[in-house]
């Protein structure tokens, strides 16, 4: 049996009085140089679809709406992919780092280190070195005082660079008994000389402590 | 002569295009050269705010707007309108008629339901493909990418003939709305 009755026809024509009827002149122009709000932009459009008759004005609004403006519709979509893309590999490499952290493993080795003299010259102990390739160095440095402080600071300084510079610091530390024991990335330490440098923190300010100068070289 | 008034001429060269539009909408010849002079009058009065860049658009948009309103207005004018409304389907009875009309309002009132559950872009792609518009058309007019256009209309035929339920004998939505692929 053949149908005169459209149900899209019906909806469309609800649709179009809800809308508010047609769009006037003024509301297409303004529409198509781009000129409304999102809101009204999005019931002028509905309009001139479900306004049949009107519909191929919406090819005008191509060669009327300000270029910047299209450029800018094109780019955001792009430049927010490229954003979560980014986003998604730091994510993966961070947790790739953090599950790495996490594995339990066993320290090829303890470093047991000895304060050198602070004054250049005093004594001719020598300095200790370390096996260059560790993954990680367990480091020990026992004082040999024992200060009036329950507060220090450890600085790594690298005394191999053109200008000796801290790689690593830690503050507000302080010591089982006597010992620190650290654990040290293997990246922080390539081959080269070094020093950790052992200071007290006191009501009258910070003073060097004492000095464990050590090499790290290749077997 | 002054810009406005060299505007208004101009608008002229615009009338055949604009007769020819509104006889395409449904009106006779003889109306579309009365509703084109007065479309071009009203137009005239208020060129200075009418974008140069615009015209064809403004005239066509007034142009629809008043045969439209003129069709209204004869229509609620004449007093034989309910005779000259087409006569029922005389093969059915007066019942039938009524069980007829209530099914296709229940069926109406479930399909609007599931087309307020599309987003407005979607609805427009429905209509626009009942229209007998291809997906290439459609993603012009819209702006979307013609991949984006067969996808979304895919998925959307596919919910609406799940959801309406069974529709009025003879009448199928997938025929109405075509293949999933150009129409």
């Amino acid at each position: 049996m053949m149908h005169d009755y459209d149900p899209f026809e019906v909806w469309a024509a609800q649709k179009r009085e809800r809308l508010g009827g047609p769009p006037t002149p003024e509301e297409v122009v303004a529409f198509l140089r781009g000129e409304l709000n999102e809101k009204e932009a999005a019931r002028v459009q509905a309009l001139l679809v479900y306004y049949p008759e009107l519909t191929p004005l919406l090819r005008e609004r191509k060669r009327v709406v300000p270029r910047k403006r299209r450029i800018w519709t094109r780019a955001l979509p792009v430049a927010a992919a490229a954003v979560i893309a980014l986003q998604t590999i730091l994510l993966v490499q961070s947790r790739m780092q953090l599950a790495g952290a996490r594995r339990p493993h066993v320290h090829e080795a303890r470093h047991e280190l000895e304060s050198a003299p602070l004054i250049r010259g005093f004594g001719g102990t020598p300095v200790p070195e370390l096996p260059a390739g560790e993954s990680e160095y367990l480091i020990a440095l026992t004082l040999t005082g024992r200060p009036n402080t329950r507060n220090y600071r450890l600085d790594l300084l690298d005394l191999s660079a053109p200008r000796k510079r801290v790689v690593w610091s830690a503050s507000s530390v302080r010591p089982n008994e006597r010992t620190f024991n650290l654990t040290i990335p293997g990246t922080y330490l390539r081959p080269g000389s070094y020093t950790i440098d052992v200071y007290a923190a006191a009501e009258g300010g910070v003073y060097l402590l004492e000095r464990f100068p050590f090499d790290v070289k290749n077997e | 002569m002054s810009e406005n008034e060299r505007r208004c001429e101009e608008l002229y060269r615009y009338k055949e295009r604009l007769v020819r539009y509104v006889v395409s909408i449904g009106r006779l010849e003889q109306d579309a050269q009365d509703i084109v002079q007065i479309v071009i009058a009203r137009t005239c009065a208020k060129i200075e705010t009418v974008p140069s860049e615009s015209v064809w658009a403004y005239l066509r948009v007034a142009a629809r707007n008043e045969a439209f309103n003129q069709a209204t207005r004869t229509r609620t004018d004449d007093p034989l309108d309910e005779i000259n409304q087409p006569l029922a389907d005389r093969s059915r009875s007066p019942e039938d008629e009524l069980i007829a009309r209530e099914e296709r309002a229940r069926f109406q009132q479930t399909f609007n339901e599931t087309m307020a559950e599309f987003s407005p872009e979607t609805q427009q792609i429905l209509f626009m493909r009942r229209r007998g518009m291809s997906n290439d058309q459609i993603a012009e007019d819209l702006g979307l990418h013609p991949t984006a256009v067969r996808s979304r209309f895919s998925r959307a035929k596919k919910q609406l003939c799940d959801d309406v339920g069974d529709p009025p004998t003879g009448l199928s939505l997938s025929e109405l709305l075509g293949d999933d692929d150009d129409a």
